[in-house]
């Protein structure tokens, strides 16, 4: 191959690096909350600011398999009631819905409000917690192979 | 996670010369040495108290008992062990007891020693006399995975496993669901959220922006060794016939 050709490679290969860079960079937009909003229904009369309720007729355990393989949470709870998916920009519980009725509740709020709101199952876990105990936060380095 | 206790410091004796050297290369050792990950108990008390009871609430819920069984093998030192634990309490075992309906989450961890070319492995399953029960798969589905296991992290992932099993038996309607209920009261002062999460952006795009951007360098790299090293464009010398002069 003559330099020619291989500067030509090269360049191309640089090209094609840009445009995906500046694909990814500029052509990706939307959150977590978007990604819900587009797909559940929601429940005005629940939602009041950052809080916002949805219903879907999945299960709990559908609808925490679709958020998280579409927007990666940074950390998760399993609980027998339902999930938490913790976001930079929102903690998204799923539970079921009330008694008597099909498929699960999805609640999203910010920081501050959804650890108000789930303080008994994610207290200790996700932030500071002055209860009777503290759970499940790690065991530290792994030492093994 | 509440600290792992520690075994009660034996009252130094009094030792000779010889004892001091050896009290001292067991200290050398101990310090050198570290249980794996893994080392039974994965739970410490307090965790795995607090898990029984979390199960056993909704063993109320349900009518069904959850557990957890982990088998740690340890090649390389003493940690093998059994740690279990079910709605009945630390230590016991759900499967063949008074109750009717159970479903445990089985682990097996396998730490070979230093020596060995073998790897950790870990593996893990459902063991239910209920037809229909959650799965392996299932458990796979919601995060639950063998490098989890080996991770430092173990006895998080042990509890999210066992923790789990109520909501995927009640998504597979063998039994009532258990709804979670939300905290109407204020906090105790100080509470809050902490360790704000890293960028949502990065974690779903951060790998593509990566390869791209490393696309890009490397492009422009092996562009510019080419100009440098092999001179596409430097002219070539002209090669003169000796009679045409």
């Amino acid at each position: 191959m003559s330099p020619k050709v291989k500067l030509l490679a090269a360049f191309g290969a640089a090209g094609i690096g840009l445009a995906a860079l500046l694909g990814v960079l500029f052509g990706t937009k939307g959150s977590v909350r978007d990604h819900i909003s587009g797909r559940y229904q929601r429940v005005a009369a629940e939602s009041e600011g950052r809080s916002v309720v949805y219903t879907s007729t999945q299960p709990p355990g559908a609808v925490a398999k679709s958020i998280a393989g579409a927007w990666k949470p940074a950390e998760r709870i399993n609980d027998p009631g339902g999930y938490f998916l913790r976001y930079r920009s929102a903690i998204v519980a799923i539970t079921a819905a009330a008694a008597g009725q099909a498929g699960s509740r999805i609640y999203v709020d910010d920081q501050r409000q959804g650890y108000n709101r789930w303080y008994p199952y994610i207290g200790g876990r996700w932030g500071t917690f002055s209860g009777p105990a503290e759970t499940f936060r790690g065991g530290g380095p792994a030492a093994g192979k | 996670m509440t600290a792992r206790t520690t075994p009660p410091r034996r009252t130094p004796g009094r030792l000779g010369r010889l004892g001091r050297l050896l009290a001292a290369a067991g200290v050398s050792a101990a310090t050198l040495w570290a249980p794996p990950a893994g080392a039974v108990p994965i739970l410490e008390g307090a965790d795995a108290t607090e898990l029984a009871q979390a199960l056993a609430e909704a063993t109320d819920d349900q009518d069904v008992c959850y557990g957890w069984e982990v088998t740690v093998s340890d090649y390389g030192g003493s940690a093998s062990g059994v740690d279990e634990g079910s709605s009945l309490g630390v230590g016991r075992s759900a499967i063949e007891t008074e109750c009717e309906r159970y479903v445990v989450f089985e682990a097996r961890v396998i730490y070979t020693s230093q020596a060995s070319e073998s790897e950790d492995s870990a593996s893990f399953d459902v063991r239910s006399n209920i037809p229909g029960a959650p799965t392996a798969t299932d458990l796979g589905e919601a995060g639950i995975s063998t490098s989890g296991l080996l991770g430092g992290n173990d006895d998080q992932v042990v509890a999210n496993a066992a923790l789990l099993l109520p909501a995927l038996v009640a998504e597979k309607g063998l039994a009532p669901p258990i709804t979670l209920e939300a905290n109407t009261q204020a906090l105790p002062s100080g509470d809050r959220a902490t360790g704000t999460p890293g960028s949502d952006w990065l974690r779903k795009y951060g790998a593509a922006a990566g390869m791209a951007a490393l696309l890009f360098a490397g492009g422009l790299g092996w562009a510019g060794w080419i100009v440098f090293r092999e001179r596409p464009f430097r002219r070539r010398p002209v090669l003169v016939d000796e009679e045409e002069r």
